[in-house]
Protein backbone atom coordinates (compact mmCIF):
# COMPACT_ATOMS: atom_id res chain seq x y z
CA UNK A 1 0.00 0.00 0.00
CA UNK A 2 0.81 3.45 -0.45
CA UNK A 3 -0.01 6.22 1.35
CA UNK A 4 0.91 10.16 0.47
CA UNK A 5 0.15 12.55 2.55
CA UNK A 6 0.15 16.72 1.77
CA UNK A 7 3.63 16.01 -0.05
CA UNK A 8 5.20 18.97 -1.51
CA UNK A 9 8.13 19.23 -4.27
CA UNK A 10 9.28 22.37 -6.23
CA UNK A 11 12.24 23.47 -7.95
CA UNK A 12 13.33 26.94 -7.13
CA UNK A 13 9.96 28.59 -7.16
CA UNK A 14 7.90 26.18 -9.66
CA UNK A 15 5.81 23.79 -7.60
CA UNK A 16 5.84 21.07 -8.90
CA UNK A 17 3.43 18.76 -6.61
CA UNK A 18 0.75 20.79 -4.21
CA UNK A 19 -0.17 19.08 -1.24
CA UNK A 20 -0.40 16.01 -3.09
CA UNK A 21 -2.51 13.22 -0.73
CA UNK A 22 -3.42 9.74 -2.21
CA UNK A 23 -3.76 6.07 -1.12
CA UNK A 24 -3.22 3.13 -3.41
CA UNK A 25 -4.93 0.16 -1.56
CA UNK A 26 -3.10 -3.33 -1.83
CA UNK A 27 -3.26 -5.01 -5.10
CA UNK A 28 -4.41 -2.40 -6.74
CA UNK A 29 -3.24 -1.95 -10.30
CA UNK A 30 -3.67 2.30 -10.72
CA UNK A 31 -2.41 4.31 -14.15
CA UNK A 32 -0.50 7.39 -13.63
CA UNK A 33 -1.95 10.18 -15.64
CA UNK A 34 -0.97 13.42 -16.44
CA UNK A 35 0.31 15.74 -19.31
CA UNK A 36 3.76 15.60 -20.36
CA UNK A 37 5.92 17.98 -17.39
CA UNK A 38 2.97 17.86 -14.88
CA UNK A 39 5.70 16.10 -12.40
CA UNK A 40 4.66 12.15 -12.96
CA UNK A 41 8.54 11.78 -12.47
CA UNK A 42 8.85 14.11 -9.75
CA UNK A 43 6.01 12.31 -7.80
CA UNK A 44 7.61 8.40 -8.88
CA UNK A 45 11.14 9.56 -7.84
CA UNK A 46 9.42 10.58 -4.50
CA UNK A 47 8.08 7.75 -3.91
CA UNK A 48 11.23 5.73 -4.49
CA UNK A 49 13.55 8.12 -1.92
CA UNK A 50 15.18 10.02 -4.88
CA UNK A 51 14.07 13.14 -4.13
CA UNK A 52 13.84 14.29 -0.18
CA UNK A 53 10.98 14.31 0.65
CA UNK A 54 10.88 17.81 2.71
CA UNK A 55 7.45 18.51 3.22
CA UNK A 56 4.63 15.98 3.78
CA UNK A 57 4.82 11.92 3.87
CA UNK A 58 5.26 9.03 1.87
CA UNK A 59 4.35 5.83 3.89
CA UNK A 60 5.15 2.31 1.84
CA UNK A 61 3.32 -0.56 3.60
CA UNK A 62 3.05 1.32 6.42
CA UNK A 63 6.76 2.72 6.50
CA UNK A 64 8.07 6.05 6.54
CA UNK A 65 10.64 6.77 3.45
CA UNK A 66 12.05 9.24 5.35
CA UNK A 67 13.42 6.73 7.52
CA UNK A 68 17.18 6.00 7.02
CA UNK A 69 16.98 2.02 7.36
CA UNK A 70 15.34 1.50 4.01
CA UNK A 71 13.43 -1.45 5.01
CA UNK A 72 10.38 0.06 2.77
CA UNK A 73 13.03 -0.28 -0.20
CA UNK A 74 12.29 -4.75 0.22
CA UNK A 75 8.87 -3.80 -0.75
CA UNK A 76 9.08 -1.46 -3.77
CA UNK A 77 10.46 -2.39 -7.12
CA UNK A 78 10.87 0.18 -10.03
CA UNK A 79 11.06 -0.10 -13.74
CA UNK A 80 12.20 3.14 -15.09
CA UNK A 81 11.30 4.65 -18.43
CA UNK A 82 13.50 3.80 -21.86
CA UNK A 83 16.13 1.67 -19.62
CA UNK A 84 18.48 -0.16 -22.07
CA UNK A 85 20.79 -2.37 -18.66
CA UNK A 86 23.55 -3.68 -20.08
CA UNK A 87 23.47 -4.56 -23.38
CA UNK A 88 26.94 -7.04 -24.08
CA UNK A 89 25.51 -8.78 -21.13
CA UNK A 90 23.25 -11.77 -22.07
CA UNK A 91 19.77 -11.35 -20.60
CA UNK A 92 20.59 -13.85 -17.83
CA UNK A 93 23.60 -12.07 -16.70
CA UNK A 94 21.74 -8.96 -16.31
CA UNK A 95 19.10 -11.07 -14.13
CA UNK A 96 21.95 -12.40 -12.17
CA UNK A 97 23.76 -8.95 -11.71
CA UNK A 98 20.91 -7.31 -10.41
CA UNK A 99 19.67 -10.86 -8.47
CA UNK A 100 23.04 -10.53 -6.32
CA UNK A 101 22.34 -6.66 -6.12
CA UNK A 102 19.08 -7.74 -4.31
CA UNK A 103 20.32 -9.92 -2.09
CA UNK A 104 24.05 -11.25 -2.13
CA UNK A 105 23.55 -14.73 -4.20
CA UNK A 106 21.60 -14.82 -6.84
CA UNK A 107 18.97 -18.30 -6.94
CA UNK A 108 19.21 -19.37 -10.15
CA UNK A 109 15.94 -21.19 -9.96
CA UNK A 110 14.01 -18.22 -8.89
CA UNK A 111 15.67 -16.57 -12.18
CA UNK A 112 14.55 -19.20 -14.21
CA UNK A 113 10.72 -19.00 -12.94
CA UNK A 114 10.67 -14.79 -13.37
CA UNK A 115 12.14 -15.67 -17.12
CA UNK A 116 9.88 -18.20 -17.95
CA UNK A 117 6.80 -16.17 -15.98
CA UNK A 118 7.66 -13.55 -19.20
CA UNK A 119 8.37 -16.11 -21.61
CA UNK A 120 12.17 -15.31 -22.22
CA UNK A 121 14.05 -18.61 -20.73
CA UNK A 122 14.46 -19.77 -24.33
CA UNK A 123 16.38 -16.39 -25.39
CA UNK A 124 18.28 -16.03 -21.84
CA UNK A 125 21.38 -16.92 -23.17
CA UNK A 126 21.85 -13.76 -25.96
CA UNK A 127 23.55 -10.59 -25.76
CA UNK A 128 20.77 -7.74 -24.58
CA UNK A 129 22.23 -5.52 -27.29
CA UNK A 130 19.80 -8.18 -29.71
CA UNK A 131 16.57 -7.83 -27.48
CA UNK A 132 13.64 -6.35 -29.46
CA UNK A 133 12.27 -3.53 -27.70
CA UNK A 134 9.50 -6.14 -26.29
CA UNK A 135 12.04 -8.14 -24.82
CA UNK A 136 14.09 -5.91 -23.23
CA UNK A 137 10.77 -4.71 -21.32
CA UNK A 138 9.68 -8.26 -20.16
CA UNK A 139 13.08 -8.79 -19.00
CA UNK A 140 12.89 -5.53 -16.82
CA UNK A 141 9.68 -7.02 -16.03
CA UNK A 142 11.53 -10.35 -14.79
CA UNK A 143 13.90 -8.15 -12.79
CA UNK A 144 11.58 -6.62 -10.56
CA UNK A 145 9.55 -9.73 -10.64
CA UNK A 146 12.67 -11.20 -9.46
CA UNK A 147 12.89 -8.96 -6.48
CA UNK A 148 9.25 -10.30 -4.61
CA UNK A 149 8.47 -6.49 -4.06
CA UNK A 150 4.89 -6.33 -3.16
CA UNK A 151 4.40 -3.17 -4.97
CA UNK A 152 5.71 -2.09 -8.59
CA UNK A 153 6.24 1.10 -9.82
CA UNK A 154 6.13 1.21 -13.95
CA UNK A 155 7.84 4.04 -15.98
CA UNK A 156 5.45 3.61 -18.98
CA UNK A 157 6.30 0.08 -19.63
CA UNK A 158 4.94 -0.23 -23.21
CA UNK A 159 6.06 3.34 -24.55
CA UNK A 160 7.76 2.41 -28.10
CA UNK A 161 6.49 -1.00 -28.12
CA UNK A 162 4.69 -2.64 -31.66
CA UNK A 163 1.01 -4.05 -30.86
CA UNK A 164 2.32 -7.28 -29.68
CA UNK A 165 4.77 -6.71 -27.65
CA UNK A 166 2.63 -4.00 -25.99
CA UNK A 167 -0.22 -7.59 -25.63
CA UNK A 168 2.63 -9.59 -23.87
CA UNK A 169 3.34 -7.24 -21.41
CA UNK A 170 -0.34 -6.48 -20.49
CA UNK A 171 -0.96 -10.17 -20.29
CA UNK A 172 2.28 -10.52 -17.93
CA UNK A 173 0.83 -7.49 -15.83
CA UNK A 174 -3.05 -8.75 -15.52
CA UNK A 175 -1.12 -11.76 -13.93
CA UNK A 176 0.17 -10.55 -11.68
CA UNK A 177 -2.49 -10.51 -9.14
CA UNK A 178 -1.00 -10.31 -5.88
CA UNK A 179 1.01 -7.16 -6.66
CA UNK A 180 0.16 -3.08 -6.45
CA UNK A 181 0.97 -1.62 -9.21
CA UNK A 182 1.24 1.89 -10.35
CA UNK A 183 2.41 2.66 -14.20
CA UNK A 184 2.27 5.95 -15.83
CA UNK A 185 0.80 5.31 -19.18
CA UNK A 186 -0.20 7.57 -22.33
CA UNK A 187 -2.13 4.62 -23.35
CA UNK A 188 -6.07 5.01 -22.45
CA UNK A 189 -6.72 1.28 -24.01
CA UNK A 190 -3.90 -0.58 -21.68
CA UNK A 191 -5.98 1.53 -18.47
CA UNK A 192 -8.69 0.27 -19.74
CA UNK A 193 -7.72 -3.56 -19.90
CA UNK A 194 -5.66 -3.72 -16.72
CA UNK A 195 -5.82 -0.96 -14.07
CA UNK A 196 -8.81 -0.11 -12.13
CA UNK A 197 -7.82 3.05 -10.64
CA UNK A 198 -6.23 6.22 -12.06
CA UNK A 199 -4.72 8.85 -10.24
CA UNK A 200 -4.30 12.14 -12.51
CA UNK A 201 -1.90 14.89 -12.11
CA UNK A 202 -2.64 18.34 -13.10
CA UNK A 203 -1.52 21.96 -11.76
CA UNK A 204 0.23 19.68 -8.95
CA UNK A 205 -2.68 18.33 -7.64
CA UNK A 206 -3.44 14.60 -7.82
CA UNK A 207 -6.90 12.97 -7.50
CA UNK A 208 -8.18 9.60 -7.92
CA UNK A 209 -10.97 7.98 -10.11
CA UNK A 210 -11.83 4.75 -10.95
CA UNK A 211 -11.22 4.24 -14.90
CA UNK A 212 -14.50 4.60 -15.47
CA UNK A 213 -15.14 7.52 -13.35
CA UNK A 214 -12.34 9.04 -14.87
CA UNK A 215 -13.11 8.80 -18.17
CA UNK A 216 -16.60 9.87 -18.22
CA UNK A 217 -15.33 13.48 -16.10
CA UNK A 218 -12.55 14.08 -18.58
CA UNK A 219 -15.06 13.03 -21.65
CA UNK A 220 -12.15 10.78 -23.11
CA UNK A 221 -13.35 7.93 -25.96
CA UNK A 222 -10.54 7.36 -27.78
CA UNK A 223 -7.54 5.63 -26.99
CA UNK A 224 -4.78 8.46 -26.16
CA UNK A 225 -3.84 11.20 -23.82
CA UNK B 1 32.66 -8.94 -6.30
CA UNK B 2 29.51 -9.19 -8.66
CA UNK B 3 30.11 -5.85 -9.90
CA UNK B 4 33.76 -6.77 -10.67
CA UNK B 5 32.77 -9.83 -12.58
CA UNK B 6 29.74 -7.94 -14.35
CA UNK B 7 32.11 -5.05 -15.43
CA UNK B 8 35.19 -7.84 -16.47
CA UNK B 9 32.41 -9.08 -18.97
CA UNK B 10 31.20 -5.78 -20.38
CA UNK B 11 34.66 -4.21 -20.46
CA UNK B 12 35.80 -7.71 -22.40
CA UNK B 13 32.95 -7.78 -24.99
CA UNK B 14 33.18 -4.02 -25.62
CA UNK B 15 35.78 -1.70 -27.43
CA UNK B 16 36.56 1.10 -24.84
CA UNK B 17 39.13 -1.26 -22.95
CA UNK B 18 40.86 -2.79 -25.94
CA UNK B 19 41.46 -0.06 -28.23
CA UNK B 20 42.92 2.01 -24.86
CA UNK B 21 44.57 -0.92 -25.03
CA UNK B 22 45.80 -1.30 -28.27
CA UNK B 23 46.70 2.37 -28.08
CA UNK B 24 49.40 1.68 -25.43
CA UNK B 25 50.89 -1.37 -27.04
CA UNK B 26 50.91 -0.22 -29.94
CA UNK B 27 53.15 3.24 -28.24
CA UNK B 28 55.42 0.65 -26.57
CA UNK B 29 56.28 -1.72 -29.20
CA UNK B 30 56.83 1.24 -31.17
CA UNK B 31 59.06 3.12 -28.55
CA UNK B 32 61.45 -0.47 -28.18
CA UNK B 33 61.93 -0.60 -31.86
CA UNK B 34 63.28 3.00 -31.76
CA UNK B 35 65.38 2.02 -28.56
CA UNK B 36 67.15 -0.84 -30.52
CA UNK B 37 70.16 1.47 -31.23
CA UNK B 38 70.56 2.32 -27.47
CA UNK B 39 73.35 0.21 -26.03
CA UNK B 40 72.76 -2.77 -24.33
CA UNK B 41 73.80 -2.02 -20.29
CA UNK B 42 72.40 1.09 -20.31
CA UNK B 43 69.59 1.59 -22.84
CA UNK B 44 66.82 -0.14 -20.55
CA UNK B 45 66.87 3.04 -18.48
CA UNK B 46 66.71 5.68 -20.92
CA UNK B 47 63.92 3.14 -22.68
CA UNK B 48 61.79 3.12 -19.08
CA UNK B 49 62.17 7.19 -19.25
CA UNK B 50 61.12 7.32 -22.97
CA UNK B 51 58.35 4.93 -22.31
CA UNK B 52 57.39 7.55 -19.23
CA UNK B 53 57.62 10.67 -21.54
CA UNK B 54 54.78 8.68 -23.69
CA UNK B 55 52.96 7.38 -21.49
CA UNK B 56 52.46 10.19 -19.08
CA UNK B 57 50.44 11.27 -22.20
CA UNK B 58 48.18 8.84 -23.20
CA UNK B 59 47.23 6.79 -20.00
CA UNK B 60 45.77 9.84 -18.16
CA UNK B 61 43.36 11.04 -21.10
CA UNK B 62 42.50 7.20 -21.75
CA UNK B 63 41.94 6.34 -18.20
CA UNK B 64 39.84 10.20 -17.23
CA UNK B 65 37.38 8.63 -20.63
CA UNK B 66 37.14 5.37 -19.15
CA UNK B 67 36.42 6.30 -15.62
CA UNK B 68 33.74 9.01 -17.12
CA UNK B 69 32.16 7.19 -19.70
CA UNK B 70 31.45 3.74 -17.39
CA UNK B 71 29.86 5.79 -14.72
CA UNK B 72 27.98 7.93 -17.07
CA UNK B 73 26.64 4.65 -18.92
CA UNK B 74 25.28 3.40 -15.77
CA UNK B 75 23.09 6.88 -15.74
CA UNK B 76 22.36 5.98 -19.43
CA UNK B 77 21.33 2.68 -19.32
CA UNK B 78 18.96 3.48 -16.16
CA UNK B 79 20.57 0.92 -14.51
CA UNK B 80 22.14 3.27 -11.94
CA UNK B 81 18.11 4.29 -10.90
CA UNK B 82 17.46 0.54 -11.07
CA UNK B 83 20.13 -0.29 -8.33
CA UNK B 84 19.75 2.88 -6.15
CA UNK B 85 15.53 2.01 -5.79
CA UNK B 86 16.89 -1.08 -4.10
CA UNK B 87 19.76 -2.03 -1.79
CA UNK B 88 22.31 0.47 -2.75
CA UNK B 89 23.05 4.09 -1.93
CA UNK B 90 25.22 6.61 -4.38
CA UNK B 91 28.60 6.20 -2.29
CA UNK B 92 28.35 2.43 -2.23
CA UNK B 93 27.42 1.96 -5.54
CA UNK B 94 29.90 4.24 -6.45
CA UNK B 95 32.99 2.86 -4.18
CA UNK B 96 31.83 -0.68 -5.83
CA UNK B 97 32.22 0.47 -9.37
CA UNK B 98 35.49 2.37 -9.21
CA UNK B 99 37.06 -0.85 -7.27
CA UNK B 100 35.83 -3.23 -10.28
CA UNK B 101 36.67 -0.57 -12.83
CA UNK B 102 40.53 -0.57 -11.25
CA UNK B 103 40.21 -4.17 -11.51
CA UNK B 104 39.38 -4.19 -15.11
CA UNK B 105 41.88 -1.54 -16.22
CA UNK B 106 44.52 -2.47 -14.23
CA UNK B 107 44.75 -6.34 -14.84
CA UNK B 108 45.52 -5.84 -18.47
CA UNK B 109 47.87 -2.48 -18.14
CA UNK B 110 50.08 -4.76 -16.00
CA UNK B 111 49.89 -8.43 -17.69
CA UNK B 112 50.90 -6.34 -20.61
CA UNK B 113 53.97 -5.00 -18.55
CA UNK B 114 55.06 -7.77 -17.74
CA UNK B 115 54.62 -9.32 -21.35
CA UNK B 116 56.46 -6.55 -22.89
CA UNK B 117 59.02 -6.84 -20.11
CA UNK B 118 60.18 -10.33 -22.09
CA UNK B 119 60.72 -8.02 -25.29
CA UNK B 120 63.02 -5.97 -23.36
CA UNK B 121 65.02 -8.92 -22.03
CA UNK B 122 66.62 -10.06 -25.46
CA UNK B 123 67.84 -5.91 -26.47
CA UNK B 124 68.67 -5.03 -23.05
CA UNK B 125 70.11 -5.49 -19.63
CA UNK B 126 67.20 -5.87 -17.31
CA UNK B 127 67.01 -3.82 -14.06
CA UNK B 128 63.85 -5.46 -12.27
CA UNK B 129 63.88 -3.43 -9.17
CA UNK B 130 63.50 -0.26 -11.61
CA UNK B 131 60.68 -2.00 -13.78
CA UNK B 132 58.80 -2.92 -10.85
CA UNK B 133 59.00 0.99 -10.03
CA UNK B 134 58.18 1.91 -13.36
CA UNK B 135 54.86 -0.59 -13.06
CA UNK B 136 54.01 0.82 -9.83
CA UNK B 137 54.16 4.22 -11.15
CA UNK B 138 52.34 3.65 -13.89
CA UNK B 139 49.53 1.71 -11.68
CA UNK B 140 49.61 4.66 -8.97
CA UNK B 141 48.92 7.39 -12.17
CA UNK B 142 46.40 5.03 -14.06
CA UNK B 143 44.31 4.64 -10.06
CA UNK B 144 44.26 8.63 -10.18
CA UNK B 145 42.91 9.58 -13.49
CA UNK B 146 40.14 6.60 -13.31
CA UNK B 147 38.80 7.83 -10.17
CA UNK B 148 38.85 11.47 -11.60
CA UNK B 149 37.59 10.47 -14.59
CA UNK B 150 34.70 8.19 -12.50
CA UNK B 151 33.99 11.50 -10.96
CA UNK B 152 33.79 13.69 -13.57
CA UNK B 153 31.39 10.78 -15.01
CA UNK B 154 29.37 11.41 -11.64
CA UNK B 155 28.78 14.84 -11.85
CA UNK B 156 28.05 15.20 -15.74
CA UNK B 157 24.55 15.52 -17.32
CA UNK B 158 25.72 14.92 -20.70
CA UNK B 159 28.70 13.26 -22.98
CA UNK B 160 29.52 16.51 -23.83
CA UNK B 161 29.61 17.69 -20.21
CA UNK B 162 32.18 15.00 -19.59
CA UNK B 163 33.97 15.43 -22.82
CA UNK B 164 34.94 19.56 -21.58
CA UNK B 165 35.50 18.75 -18.20
CA UNK B 166 37.93 15.56 -19.45
CA UNK B 167 39.92 17.89 -21.70
CA UNK B 168 40.02 20.83 -19.13
CA UNK B 169 41.16 18.18 -16.21
CA UNK B 170 44.02 16.73 -18.83
CA UNK B 171 44.76 20.26 -20.01
CA UNK B 172 45.28 21.40 -16.29
CA UNK B 173 47.86 18.90 -15.02
CA UNK B 174 50.23 19.17 -18.25
CA UNK B 175 50.19 22.40 -18.60
CA UNK B 176 47.77 24.70 -16.68
CA UNK B 177 49.19 23.71 -12.97
CA UNK B 178 52.83 24.30 -14.14
CA UNK B 179 52.23 27.62 -15.44
CA UNK B 180 50.34 28.97 -12.43
CA UNK B 181 53.15 28.07 -11.05
CA UNK B 182 55.58 29.74 -12.59
CA UNK B 183 53.92 33.14 -12.06
CA UNK B 184 54.63 32.42 -8.18
CA UNK B 185 58.21 30.96 -8.88
CA UNK B 186 59.81 34.71 -8.16
CA UNK B 187 58.66 34.68 -4.31
CA UNK B 188 59.12 31.45 -2.95
CA UNK B 189 61.67 31.67 -0.85
CA UNK B 190 63.60 28.99 1.72
CA UNK B 191 60.57 29.92 4.36
CA UNK B 192 57.65 29.30 2.02
CA UNK B 193 59.54 26.52 -0.04
CA UNK B 194 57.45 23.96 1.48
CA UNK B 195 54.29 25.07 0.98
CA UNK B 196 55.48 25.46 -2.70
CA UNK B 197 56.58 22.29 -3.11
CA UNK B 198 53.54 20.54 -1.83
CA UNK B 199 51.72 22.53 -4.47
CA UNK B 200 54.29 21.24 -6.92
CA UNK B 201 53.62 17.58 -6.16
CA UNK B 202 50.04 17.69 -5.78
CA UNK B 203 50.50 17.55 -9.43
CA UNK B 204 50.31 13.52 -10.23
CA UNK B 205 52.50 13.60 -13.32
CA UNK B 206 55.37 15.58 -11.10
CA UNK B 207 54.76 12.94 -8.41
CA UNK B 208 55.29 10.01 -11.00
CA UNK B 209 57.97 11.13 -12.35
CA UNK B 210 60.12 12.53 -9.41
CA UNK B 211 58.95 9.18 -7.93
CA UNK B 212 60.64 7.29 -10.65
CA UNK B 213 63.41 8.96 -11.47
CA UNK B 214 64.73 9.08 -7.97
CA UNK B 215 63.94 5.44 -8.06
CA UNK B 216 65.90 4.30 -11.06
CA UNK B 217 69.05 6.76 -9.77
CA UNK B 218 68.57 8.74 -12.99
CA UNK B 219 67.87 12.26 -10.69
CA UNK B 220 70.59 12.44 -7.56
CA UNK B 221 69.64 13.96 -4.60
CA UNK B 222 73.53 14.75 -3.81
CA UNK B 223 74.96 18.44 -3.86
CA UNK B 224 71.58 19.93 -3.48
CA UNK B 225 71.23 23.88 -2.28
CA UNK B 226 69.52 24.66 0.93
CA UNK B 227 66.25 25.69 -1.28
CA UNK B 228 66.47 22.59 -3.21
CA UNK B 229 66.73 20.28 -0.32
CA UNK B 230 63.71 21.90 1.33
CA UNK B 231 61.81 21.76 -1.87
CA UNK B 232 62.38 17.82 -1.81
CA UNK B 233 61.36 18.37 2.41
CA UNK B 234 59.87 14.14 1.92
CA UNK B 235 60.61 11.15 0.03
CA UNK B 236 59.28 10.59 -3.03
CA UNK B 237 57.35 7.74 -2.44
CA UNK B 238 55.18 9.52 0.31
CA UNK B 239 54.70 12.45 -2.63
CA UNK B 240 53.55 9.89 -4.61
CA UNK B 241 51.11 7.83 -1.72
CA UNK B 242 49.81 11.33 -0.46
CA UNK B 243 49.33 12.55 -3.95
CA UNK B 244 47.31 9.12 -4.61
CA UNK B 245 45.51 9.36 -1.19
CA UNK B 246 44.61 13.14 -1.72
CA UNK B 247 43.28 13.07 -5.10
CA UNK B 248 41.26 9.64 -4.29
CA UNK B 249 40.00 11.30 -1.67
CA UNK B 250 38.83 14.37 -3.88
CA UNK B 251 37.83 12.57 -6.54
CA UNK B 252 35.14 10.53 -4.24
CA UNK B 253 34.11 13.22 -2.35
CA UNK B 254 32.91 15.33 -5.44
CA UNK B 255 31.84 12.23 -6.87
CA UNK B 256 28.83 11.78 -3.83
CA UNK B 257 28.49 15.47 -3.26
CA UNK B 258 28.12 16.56 -6.59
CA UNK B 259 26.43 13.18 -8.24
CA UNK B 260 23.90 13.71 -10.60
CA UNK B 261 21.69 10.50 -10.61
CA UNK B 262 19.45 12.05 -13.92
CA UNK B 263 18.64 15.25 -15.12
CA UNK B 264 15.88 15.94 -13.22
CA UNK B 265 18.03 17.79 -10.60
Amino acid sequence: MIEVTHLNQSFGKKTILDSVTIKINKNEICALVGRNGAGKSTFIHSLLGLLPVKQGSIAINGMDVKKKNNDWKRSIAYLPEKFMLYPTLTGLENMSFFAEAVSKTADLEKIEQALKSVRLWEDCDVQVKKYSKGMLQRLGLAITLYQDANILILDEPTSGIDPMGRKEILQVLKSLHDKTILLSSHHLDEIKQICSHVVYLQDGKMEKYTVADFLNTHHLGGSGL
Amino acid sequence: MHYIWKEWKENLRGKGLWLSLSIIVILTISILFRSSALSYDQGFYILLINLLDSLIYFIPILCLFIGAFSIFQEKEQKTLIMLLTKKDHYPSFFLKKSLALFIVVLVPLVTWFFLYLLLIKFNFQLDIKSYLLFILAMVVMSLVFLQMGAAIGSISRSRMQIIGYTIFVWFYFFFLHDFILLSFLPDVTYENVKLFSFIYFLNPLQAVRMFLETGMGVYSFGHMSRLMQAFMWTKPILFLAGNLLIWLGISVGTAIVFNRKEGYE
